[in-house]
């Protein structure tokens, strides 16, 4: 299968066009953080490589979109999910380390809407603002605020607090 | 005490990495809203319901006895205005002069204010290369499905959209006729040369994977077509014979667009590039930009 045309996102030597490796650079922890949170850690790799090859496939129409990060942040996403990440699997709370958390919170988090999840992880467990969750996720901040609101009552049901 | 915040805290930064910044301000407050605002909210409603319940009973004393009149109830939904017609004819129109019909293989002719012209071909499914077989047009048993795609792990399609893989030689499995789960269950069809998939709404692209490399392929509403929403690709082969130069409208492994196809590959009788004249946004290159399916000549 031979290539017919030149990514968008390539210089004429054939390098990376540096505004998409900026981008990418920028990008790119993030990506990492909401994929994770969106679907767990499977496939994680893959998405952000798939969709970094995409950008640079398009990357004249990406960079000039309002909200890039959101679009490609969509993009990888659905290199992701499928009908079996519906439920993702969350790597287990290392207990050794972190006895002061239940066990129970990374099964309780899975169990989560995907925009929950992905609001509650990224707002109360790295320290994302509304309005970076908002742009990833596509919506409004009061929208994020719902999820994260429906999200962690549903956890507190769980799990509640615990003695630590 | 820890709280539930401190304890998801401490588990994302432990698996997902460093924190890039402390919690949002407002982090409690969103979970526990002011009970203050709660009550006037409360307040507000009782005064207005209070208020609406004293007007209809003063309008209700000042007015004379009405003869009563049964009231009909406007229906909720206002039913969808049909912008399109499905033929069950046996036929298509391929141009204004030839129209040629294949009796083995129901082909559907689309008529409406955009899709004139479009034609798909289904045809019986009979088996395919994953044993899945289906012989009326009773819905597939969901366990059935399921083994199917266990068997079939690189067939991925986002959202909750189920397709199926056709076999090798790109058979088509069902007859939109004479199945019509076809039309509410949402699943795919695969067809030849050309593909058509039925996606679900909220489908933003499906993804098809071959001994070639994956094909990608935007699903979008045909115009006209009464909500029908198709992703259209090339598959590489042909009735189990390897084409010469894999063609597709979509992208390859690499997310490249492909060469235009050099010659037909259309089934006899199914001329779906029709419609692509007719809807330019009907074929997408990936993921992304779309444009009119390439003419096959």
């Amino acid at each position: 299968m031979t290539a017919a045309a030149t990514p968008s996102g390539a210089a004429p030597d054939g390098s990376t066009d540096p505004r998409v490796a900026a981008l990418f650079s920028e990008l790119e922890p993030r990506l990492r953080q909401a994929l994770f949170a969106y679907a767990g850690p499977a496939d994680v790799d893959d998405a952000i490589g798939e969709t970094f090859a995409h950008l640079c496939a398009d990357a004249q129409r990406i960079l000039a979109m309002g909200n890039p990060h959101g679009y490609l942040y969509r993009v990888a996403r659905d290199k992701t999910r499928g009908p079996r990440r519906l439920t993702p699997t969350l790597p287990p709370v290392r207990h050794e380390l972190q006895p002061e958390v239940t066990p129970e919170l990374a099964p309780a988090l899975a169990r989560l809407s995907p925009n929950q999840r992905t609001s509650v992880f990224l707002a109360a467990g790295l320290g994302w603002s509304w309005i970076e969750i908002a742009e990833f996720l596509g919506t409004s901040v009061s929208t994020v605020r719902n999820h994260y609101r429906r999200g962690i009552e549903k956890l507190r049901t769980e799990i509640g607090e615990v003695d630590g | 005490m820890i709280t539930l915040e401190d304890q998801i805290r401490r588990y994302a930064t432990d698996v997902a990495g460093p924190a890039v910044g402390e919690p949002p301000a407002d982090l409690l407050q969103v979970t526990r809203p002011h009970h203050r605002g709660r009550w006037a909210l409360v307040a507000a409603l009782a005064l207005f319901i209070a208020g609406l319940a004293y007007v209809a009973t003063s309008s209700h004393d000042s007015s004379s006895p009405a003869v009563t009149t049964p009231e009909t109830t406007p229906p909720l939904v206002v039913p969808p205005q049909v912008t399109s017609a499905v033929s069950t004819e046996q036929a298509c129109v391929i141009n204004e002069q030839t129209t040629v019909t294949r009796p083995e293989r129901s082909v559907v002719a689309f008529s409406g204010p955009n899709g004139d012209g479009l034609c798909v071909s289904f045809e019986v499914f009979e088996a395919n290369a994953y044993g899945f077989s289906s012989q009326g047009p009773e819905e597939p048993d969901p366990a059935l499905l399921a083994r199917l795609f266990a068997d079939v792990p690189q067939v991925e399609v986002p959202t909750l959209v189920t397709v199926i893989d056709g076999n090798e030689g790109g058979q088509l499995q069902v007859s939109a006729c004479q199945a019509s789960w076809v039309q509410e269950h949402p699943l795919g069809v695969i067809s030849f040369g050309v593909a058509f998939a039925t996606a679900s709404p909220g489908t933003e692209f499906v993804r098809f994977d071959t001994d070639q490399g994956p094909l990608y392929a935007q699903a979008a509403d045909v115009p006209g077509l009464d909500g029908l929403r198709v992703a259209l690709i090339r598959i590489p082969s042909l009735a189990g014979q390897p084409l010469a130069e894999p063609r597709m409208t979509a992208l390859d492994a690499d997310l490249r667009p492909l060469a235009p196809p050099t010659s037909t590959t259309l089934a006899p009788g199914c001329n779906p590039l029709s419609s692509a004249q007719s809807s330019p946004a009907l074929v997408d290159d990936g993921i992304g930009d779309s444009h009119p399916l390439p003419n096959s000549g």
